[in-house]
């Protein structure tokens, strides 16, 4: 279910639905930018209010120096803020208002800066500065004084060519150092508390093109050996969780952006595919929600904690002129009063967000609800509620809450709401389970009843029928019927009935519009659980074209095939033939369809398996029906079903291709319609 | 052969003949009493040259008075004064030459700072903005009198350019026009800009206490105390927002300028300048110190060709070029110099009010009322896409609305504005093809009713609909006959595939909205596109400037104010004040510029009591508490927009971006609750604010004409309103 917020969606579109703000919006832009999450029913992106504001932006004002090119932001458990200001050479301390309190970095001697793009506190506050332009972690005590360096590690396992330029670290609890090293494939560095070289961590996968898998299969070694090797991407960022965590960002990847590295360097998101290509840095919070900054769109996304993309808010501009919209983003970090503060190395500022009222009410819904605490969570959903009806995840919230309240009804609704059909069924058992409590024995009687009523009343009207003298036609209609309800159980039979016969138009017509309107009812009329979309999304006429496209040209293409090959069968007789070959699905779809409304999600398999019954019963009855109307042996139809096979391709690709050729002809018709009018 | 194809150009003769026959005819303009304005031009004075009698220590010579100002000019630069006769202070165009010698600029950004313009130009064959001024080079500068003005005329032999500028004074400062048949280019140099007064009364640093006032939002204020960032961050927009017509790329979207003021404090003496002609082709450029210079400048840039890119091919990326054509219109800016109590952002709100009012723009005051009345605006039927066309989904019936209105009634709303949106046919609200009423809804009938039963309770009922924003998809009129073209002949579509119904069409079109309304007894009508959107359409034959839209569009409100008791507008531009009552969503907060420091309620001051405004619907609100109080503090009037169908229905179709939560079920009792609260405001209803001011971090106080005192607390999250003893 949380699942589907994986489903991925192209950002690129998504960015140009954001920025359609060419003609003017219908409510006035009071922020500068919009949130926005996807709603996945529709392909929509759905705008709501904010989860986070402005608060203000740092760089200029009350320093004596203006922030330069800040690349890295490290916020300590008291919210002071260190930022790498690397143009300026030195780490700025600044408190939680953002106001200077001190710089780091010393103007002469072991402690002089250079380029410094990363930084880091410890809990005991002692300083570790990724030194970039001297390639070293340069270590500061608490007190800003500088204690010791690392440069390049010894170890026969680093390669003489290995450039050691640190551009971002983390320091575990007991004094780890884990490095991103600048443009480096390995992963991150890991130097122990002595600075001994203990081996990379969490190195990238090497993404290969399909040309590159050809060529690895093709090529032999020494043409392998010109090939430009294909190297993992670099990590960008790295940031430590409360857990002990390592977050990691890579950039230019197309899956495992951002990773969540255990002590073992094992993934958690498990190399997941972001839609967020440029993510610069991410953050987390201490609900475990975390934060990625998007150089490209400087979009702010926040996930939960399994990775899964929320909400989108934020804008890029070439030169900041509002607030909140972002230029060339470098770091995020999370204060935790849940700040969210954005080093803007373009424009040398820092820009703080503010969660709102909403975003508050709506993260501490969300952590309560993917934690299981769904009673916390009530007061949260409904204020959510309140404010926002078109969140599904809210709908889910409120589901799990009723379910766990035994108001399974109104679950039932809820789930139905957010298009959930886990839960939608996980409520309909209990519903059907009490419904069975209460009226199983009426139930039982009831159905036995019905049975036997019906039975006798099925006798009589035959017994009445049979005892009646009826006009030709209906005779024949009714024996026509009859003969194909025969066929779908008695194939050989009943299609050696069919041959040198014609069935009545109105029989095999009706057949087909009865297949056509059993269709229709299963996309509409089936159980929620097997359909937890908005129906509004189907595409009515694609159903239909997907069941009566492949019957037709089946019909054309064994006529044609087997007139070629001997075959005995007349277009008629194939036609009627395949029409009977239909029976089995009108037959078993009734049930079907009644069946999805009784079974829950488990039991889904006995849905499932008649459907997948009928598609082997029909796929054999036109099998047989091929042996039977052509007159073939076995060999033969299967080498005749075969062809056909391929035949209905060939016509397919052939209409594809005459339809792509139609189309330019008429758009080049319309264009130079258009440039003459 | 020859017969069979005169037989079929003869068949589609005929066929077209029908069709064209069988489409019903729009209404005339001339049936709504619109007539297009004969356009008349400032004349240019000649032949009357002036001599510049002696001049004062600092280089001045006397070259008009009027008793309460004079105007002086010092021959040799053309920099102007305008000196208070009574208290004697002068205000200048440029900083006096000593100040200039400690600024460290150099070349033409020193001697931009003595020039009384700055003007912008171009070569043909070349895409180089070029800038010049009355120093670098030196033009041929001339003097004529007239009236009680003096017409500087410079002319730039080299450049072969040439225009005049004429200074008037006022009763309450000075005028200053660029006649656009002043301008001569003779030669293979275009005008771009001319950015006149660039440095009027421009303060250096912190010299004097003091802001700008930006027309951004609400009003914003640039202080003259505050350290800017670097990178050169200035305000420089356009007036009613970027020109559509011209296709620029999107931008971050801000709060476009909807009236043509800006101002200037310095101490105890500050100025409100309002654009008077030539607005709709005006930037409004203010420039804090440590940018260009070290000065505080704000003025108006008159633009004469605008850039736009130009696509060359499909696929490529456009080519920024000029617009060929000169704009040809009068500009006009008048300073008006305000001192002591009336030299802050109220004092300018009150000038502009003043002048709104003396020149007929601003409407009759409204009415005062016991209660306040709720906007409620609902939706009644939206168009969803879907994977087989557009699918109707009814959210509100009139029968609905009519329960709703009880409902509220009953939880104390005393006073309803029922405005109903969304009753067009198939919820087809971006077409303009709308009637008749959706039958789903209730159709016309279920509206009389409505209105009956609405107006029997004292409520009002209101009915909107929009003019501008057309969806191909729901409109009949074809987007290439009738949508605004853009500057390359095309029509201009936005990215999701809409287009602007050009304004002469929209108001035709719109007609029947108005007379189906007025017949059926509705109180009102809301129209979105008029109060905010102004653009030019190139149709060639019939192209409009963004003069004629804004006419057009008002000269329709007329129409509509004739025939309803009320009409408004969704957001409100200036130039639609004198026939609107009511504006939706007055912007209350500002584009969060980084050098806005402020942001003040320079437009509700100049409103209010003659015309009612909303903020934003409290239901869609970015910031619930914040926002109500700031709409309490503007002497904002309680608005919503609900439905009855919760708002997730709504997903798929052209809400889905606003209104993310509308339930009536959800929302009744805080619409009910909040209606208490701005109705302690009822008695303030139809009076001015007299003045704004903050009392301390987070505190603000509104004081309306009658004394009352309405104090707003951020920090508390509380209001007060004290009242004043009624006069």
């Amino acid at each position: 279910m949380r699942n589907r917020f994986n489903r991925p969606f192209p950002k690129a579109l998504l960015l140009l639905c954001m920025l359609c703000l060419f003609l003017p919006d219908t409510v006035s832009a009071k922020l500068p930018y919009k949130t926005w999450f996807n709603d996945q029913q529709t392909g929509r992106m759905i705008t709501t209010q904010p989860l986070y504001v402005p608060d203000g932006i740092i760089g200029w004002d009350g320093f004596e120096l203006p922030l330069s090119a800040p690349s890295d932001l490290f916020i300590t458990k008291d919210n002071h803020v260190y930022v790498a200001d690397t143009g300026n050479n030195r780490i700025v301390e600044l408190d939680e208002q953002g106001k200077f309190v001190r710089h780091i970095g010393e103007a002469d001697g072991d402690g002089m800066l250079n380029q410094p793009l990363g930084v880091f506190v410890t809990e005991e506050g002692t300083i570790y500065v990724a030194d970039t332009g001297n390639n070293r972690i340069a270590v500061f005590t608490k007190g800003g004084r500088f204690q010791q360096a690392y440069g390049k590690p010894e170890s026969p396992l680093l390669p003489q060519e290995y450039f050691f330029v640190p551009s971002k670290l983390v320091v575990d609890v007991r004094g780890v150092m884990y490095i991103v090293v600048k443009d480096s494939y390995q992963g991150l560095l890991r130097l122990d508390a002595k600075g001994k070289f203990t081996g990379f961590f969490g190195s990238n996968k090497t993404e290969l093109s399909w040309l590159d898998r050809l060529k690895r299969a093709v090529l032999n070694k020494k043409q392998l050996e010109k090939e430009i090797a294909r190297r993992p991407g670099s990590i960008e960022n790295v940031a430590l969780t409360g857990e002990g965590f390592l977050l990691t960002t890579s950039s230019g990847l197309s899956d495992g952006q951002l990773k969540r590295l255990n002590a073992g360097g094992m993934d958690a998101f498990q190399n997941k595919r972001f839609n967020e290509f440029q993510l610069s840095d991410a953050g987390v919070d201490q609900s475990n929600f975390l934060y990625g900054v998007n150089r490209e769109d400087g979009a702010i996304s926040i996930y939960d904690p399994q990775g899964n993309v929320l909400f989108y808010f934020g804008d890029t501009d070439k030169t900041v002129h509002q607030l909140g919209i972002l230029s060339y983003p470098s770091s995020l970090a999370v204060s935790s009063d849940n700040k969210l503060w954005v080093s803007d190395s373009a424009s040398n500022t820092i820009q703080v967000f503010k969660r709102t009222a909403f975003g508050e009410s709506f993260l501490t819904a969300a952590k309560l609800y993917y934690e299981g605490r769904y009673k916390e969570s009530k007061p949260y959903w409904e204020e959510v509620a309140k404010e926002n009806g078109m969140i599904n995840l809210t709908f889910e919230g409120l589901g799990k809450i009723s379910l766990h309240e035994k108001q399974y009804e109104t679950a039932m609704a809820q789930f139905e709401d957010a298009y959930n059909a886990a839960g939608y069924s996980e409520a309909f058992w209990s519903v059907r389970y009490e419904w069975i409590k209460q009226y199983f024995l009426y139930a039982v009687v009831g159905l036995a009843l019905v049975l036997w009523g019906g039975r006798l009343l099925l006798r009589r009207t035959f017994a009445y029928a049979e005892g009646r003298s009826w006009p030709p036609l209906s005779v024949r209609y009714g024996r026509e019927m009859k003969d194909a309800l025969y066929t779908m159980l008695h194939p050989y039979e009943g299609f050696y009935r069919l041959k040198e016969r014609k069935i009545s138009w109105a029989i095999l017509g009706l057949i087909v519009v009865l297949a056509a309107g059993i269709r229709i009812v299963s996309v509409y009329g089936m159980g929620f659980i097997f359909h937890p979309y908005d129906l509004s999304r189907v595409n009515l006429t694609m159903s239909l074209a997907t069941l009566f496209a492949p019957w037709a040209t089946w019909i054309i293409a064994n006529y044609l095939v087997s007139a070629v090959k001997g075959g005995e069968g007349r277009l008629r007789e194939v036609l009627q033939a395949s029409t009977f070959a239909l029976v089995p699905y009108i037959a078993l779809m009734i049930p079907v369809i009644a069946l999805s409304h009784i079974v829950v999600l488990e039991e889904r398999i006995i849905v499932d398996s008649i459907e997948q019954i009928y598609w082997i019963w029909m796929l054999a009855l036109f099998f047989i029906m091929t042996q039977v109307i052509h007159n073939f042996d076995f060999l033969e139809t299967v080498k005749n079903v075969l062809i056909t096979l391929c035949t209905i391709v060939v016509i397919w690709i052939f209409l594809v291709i005459i339809a792509g050729l139609g189309f330019n002809l008429f758009d080049f018709v319309y264009q130079i319609f258009r440039e003459v009018t | 052969m020859a017969l069979l194809a005169a037989g079929v150009c003869a068949a589609i003769v005929v066929v077209t003949a029908i069709v064209v026959a069988s489409k019903p005819a729009l209404p005339a303009l001339s049936e709504m009493q619109i007539r297009m304005p004969e356009q008349s031009l400032f004349p240019v004075y000649p032949d009357a040259a002036w001599s510049p009698g002696g001049t004062d220590a600092n280089g001045y010579a006397e070259a008009a008075s009027n008793g309460k100002f004079s105007l002086l000019v010092d021959p040799g630069t053309s920099q102007i004064a305008v000196r208070d006769t009574r208290s004697g202070y002068v205000w200048r165009s440029n900083p006096p030459a000593e100040q200039l010698e400690k600024e460290t600029v150099k070349g033409l950004q020193l001697s931009n700072l003595q020039s009384p313009f700055i003007l912008e130009y171009m070569t043909t064959g070349n895409t180089q903005r070029n800038m010049t001024n009355a120093l670098e080079p030196k033009p041929d500068i001339r003097y004529d009198t007239f009236d009680k003005g003096l017409q500087a005329s410079y002319t730039y032999e080299e450049l072969q350019l040439s225009f005049v500028i004429q200074y008037e004074l006022t009763g309450s400062g000075l005028e200053v026009s660029v006649p656009t048949q002043g301008i001569e280019e003779n030669g293979e140099n275009y005008l771009l800009a001319i950015n006149v007064l660039p440095f009027f009364g421009a303060v250096s640093g912190t010299e004097e206490e003091g802001y700008m006032f930006v027309p951004d939002g609400p009003g914003g204020l640039i202080r003259f105390d505050k350290k800017r960032i670097a990178g050169g961050v200035r305000y420089d927009y356009p007036i009613y927002g970027d020109e559509i017509a011209n296709a620029k790329s999107p931008s971050i979207p801000r709060e476009q300028i909807s009236y043509p003021v800006f101002g200037l404090k310095r101490g105890d003496h500050g100025y409100a300048a309002i654009v008077k002609e030539g607005k709709y082709s005006t930037w409004i450029k203010a420039v804090p110190a440590g940018i260009v210079s070290t000065y505080h400048s704000i003025s108006a840039n008159f633009v004469y060709r605008e850039e736009y890119p130009r696509k060359v091919s499909r696929l490529g990326a456009p080519i920024n070029t000029m617009q060929k054509e000169r704009i040809h219109r009068d500009r006009r800016i008048e300073y008006r110099l305000l001192s002591g109590e009336e030299a802050d952002y109220t004092g300018m709100a009150h000038s502009y009010r003043d002048y709104l009012e003396q020149s007929g723009m601003l409407g009759k005051p409204l009415e005062s009322v016991t209660h306040v009345p709720l906007q409620l605006s609902v939706i009644g039927g939206a168009a969803k896409v879907t994977s087989g066309g557009l699918r109707y989904v009814p959210m509100t019936s009139f029968k609905q609305a009519e329960k709703m209105a009880g409902e509220l009634a009953s939880s104390g709303v005393e006073k309803l504005r029922l405005i109903y949106n969304g009753w067009q046919q198939d919820g087809f609200v971006e077409s303009e093809r709308r009637f008749p009423i959706e039958a789903e809804l209730g159709g016309e009938s279920g509206a009389a009713r409505l209105i009956e039963t609405v107006q029997a309770q004292g409520g009002e009922v209101w009915f909107a609909d929009n003019m501008a924003v057309m969806d191909p998809e729901q409109a009949e009129v074809s987007a290439k006959t009738e949508g605004m073209r853009g500057v390359d002949g095309t029509v201009v579509f936005n990215r999701q595939g809409k287009f602007m119904l050009n304004p002469g069409t929209a108001v035709r079109a719109a007609k029947k909205t108005v007379d189906t309304f007025a017949a059926l007894g509705a109180d009102g009508l809301l129209l979105q596109g008029p109060g905010e959107s102004v653009f030019r359409d190139y149709n060639s034959g019939a192209a409009l400037e963004r003069e004629d839209t804004a006419y057009l569009y008002n000269s329709f409100l007329g129409y509509v104010q004739n025939r309803f008791a009320s009409a408004g507008t969704v957001h409100g531009n200036d130039y639609a004040l004198a026939n609107i009552d009511l504006i939706t969503e007055l912007p209350t907060s500002s584009s969060y510029d980084v050098i806005v420091d402020e942001t003040v309620p320079f437009y509700p001051i100049v409103l209010h009591g003659s015309i009612a405004y909303t903020a934003a619907p409290g239901n869609l609100r970015q910031m619930q508490d914040e926002e109500l109080l700031r709409a309490i503090e503007y002497g904002a009037v309680p608005y919503f927009i609900l439905t009855e169908r919760p708002s997730r229905q709504l997903i798929g179709t052209s809400y889905d971006t606003m209104l993310y939560s509308s339930e009536f079920a959800v929302w009744k009792e805080r619409v009910a609750a909040e209606y208490k609260k701005f109705d302690q405001l009822a008695h303030v209803y139809s009076l001015r604010i007299s003045d704004h001011r903050k009392m301390s971090e987070g505190v603000f106080v509104t004081t309306y004409e009658d004394g009352t005192e309405v104090t707003v607390d951020y920090q508390a999250n509380r209001f007060d309103v004290a009242k004043g003893a009624a006069k």
